[in-house]
């Protein structure tokens, strides 16, 4: 008989392994047990591509880079410096990075799940920029970000973090990749829990735009700043714009599949049909979505920033910093619309469980 | 995907990693490097993944069992089909090296 594993030390190392490799990793690392060295030694060398792997996984790099681009933006105010604003981000960056590594957020959770989760995010993504601060004002004082960012931009990104999760608390929004056969049950609780995913990514997403356009609405009525009112104005045009494409689309989500038991092949159809009207808005969503939203305001800045005296490294860099998000959002959806894809192609070859196999995860499940 | 397919449904990490380790000769192949591959490849649908029952001698932990899939064997076919050609090629350049020298 080998000998087994100390408990503390397998504890220790299955606290590193993320939850979703836990128990193969720590099984194979049991099976090749010999001592406690040679034990340590094998964990430390597998947990970087076991970490990694899971990184690779929950992560999707242009949302986080465009996220962490934001953040910088907004962090990057009159007297900030650029290393100030900067090194809080990434710090940030590898907070989100590895809670979606060890705490995965699977999209089919309830409103109140969701809600509880995205209010951890929030505090997640304070509590890494204050103890960046933190850590900074020991360091180098001179990159201390100004009293400012704490009053406003700070609170502002926390709230757009928390919409941006509570609109996808998994960070992805595609179905899973997996070619193995399904049962007709399995097809449709798939099929049905990404649709009420969509349903309710669209649901807030119009909450968010409405807020903005009430927002908009205020600037107009309470500010006497021209340009303020002209953005205000802008904003308003490009959310109602918005709006009225969302809601044709929640309209159209809301005609798609009912709650009636179907057969494999059915469901299939189903699941297939739903899946290319999402590919459909992923491939027209830049044009339709993101550039209302942002054409106004951006042009009203550039407008604004030229007025100044020597407008061109600050113009440009708006400029660069603008195209640099536009096409962050462009991968996002590409690589969103590329999922979709994917998984169109897999439904067209997939196999129904045979009843061997059905029995055999009936069996499993009891 | 080879030593998936020698290993029949006893293919699972460690025996695919011991599996791969003597098909390269003693290659130095780590086991991180076992689980990365094996993630990409199911990511790609090549092959699936299940969870086996715990057992005493994992610690009472279970076992990542691995199974290629039609396309994942479709892929293994042709890279034979690439090899053996290649291997002809290769046979046949240094036939006739031989046979000029």
């Amino acid at each position: 008989m080998s000998p087994a594993v100390p408990r503390s030390l397998e504890r220790g190392i299955g606290w590193l392994v993320p939850p979703a490799s836990r128990e193969h990793v720590l099984g194979d690392l049991a099976e090749l047990y010999r001592s406690p060295g040679q034990y340590l030694w094998d964990a430390l060398s597998v947990l970087p591509g076991v970490i990694l792997g899971q990184i690779r996984r929950t992560t999707d790099p242009p949302r986080m880079l465009a996220l962490t681009l934001v953040l910088v933006g907004m962090l990057h105010t009159r007297g900030a410096t650029m290393m100030g604003a900067l090194l809080p981000a990434l710090l940030v960056l590898l907070t989100q990075v590895i809670r979606h590594a060890y705490f995965p957020c699977v999209s089919r959770v309830s409103f109140g799940v969701a809600l509880r989760r995205a209010l951890i995010d929030m505090g997640l993504v304070a509590g890494a920029v204050l103890l960046c601060e933190g850590l900074v004002a020991v360091w180098a004082p001179a990159w201390l970000l100004p009293a400012v960012v704490f009053k406003l931009s700070l609170p502002s990104f926390c709230v757009l973090h928390f919409v941006a999760h509570l609109q996808n608390p998994a960070g992805m929004i595609w179905p899973p990749p997996s070619a193995r056969p399904m049962s007709a049950d399995e097809l449709l609780t798939e099929a049905r829990g990404f649709r009420q995913m969509w349903l309710r990514a669209l649901r807030i997403e119009i909450g968010a735009v409405l807020f903005l356009l009430a927002m908009s609405a205020g600037l107009i009525v309470l500010v006497s700043d021209p340009w303020v009112r002209m953005v205000g104005a802008c904003n308003l045009v490009s959310a109602l714009v918005v709006v009225s494409f969302m809601r044709r689309q929640l309209r159209s989500q809301n005609r798609w599949g009912g709650e009636s038991p179907l057969d494999f092949n059915q469901a299939r159809a189903e699941y297939r049909e739903g899946l290319e009207q999402r590919c459909q808005v992923m491939h027209t969503y830049t044009l339709r979505y993101v550039f209302p939203l942002m054409f106004g305001p951006a042009l009203l800045t550039l407008w604004k920033l030229l007025q100044a005296h020597r407008p061109w490294p600050v113009v440009l860099s708006t400029l660069g910093l603008g195209a640099l998000y536009v096409l962050l959002v462009h991968w996002m959806i590409c690589r969103a619309h590329f999922k979709l894809r994917r998984r169109l192609e897999q439904l067209a070859t997939l196999k129904e469980k045979s009843s061997s196999e059905l029995a055999a995860s009936s069996v499993c499940l009891h | 995907m080879t030593a998936i397919v020698q290993r029949g449904r006893d293919a699972y990490s460690v025996k695919i990693h011991q599996a791969v380790a003597a098909l390269t000769e003693g290659g130095k192949v780590s086991l991180g490097t076992i689980y990365t591959t094996l993630d990409r490849l199911e990511d790609r649908g090549l092959i699936t993944s299940w969870l086996s029952d715990p057992t005493p001698e994992r610690g009472g932990h279970a076992k990542r069992c691995y199974r290629l899939e039609p396309a994942g064997g479709r892929l293994l076919r042709e890279s034979t089909h690439t090899t053996q050609g290649l291997s002809a090629l290769l046979e046949e350049a240094l036939g006739s090296l031989g046979s000029h020298g």
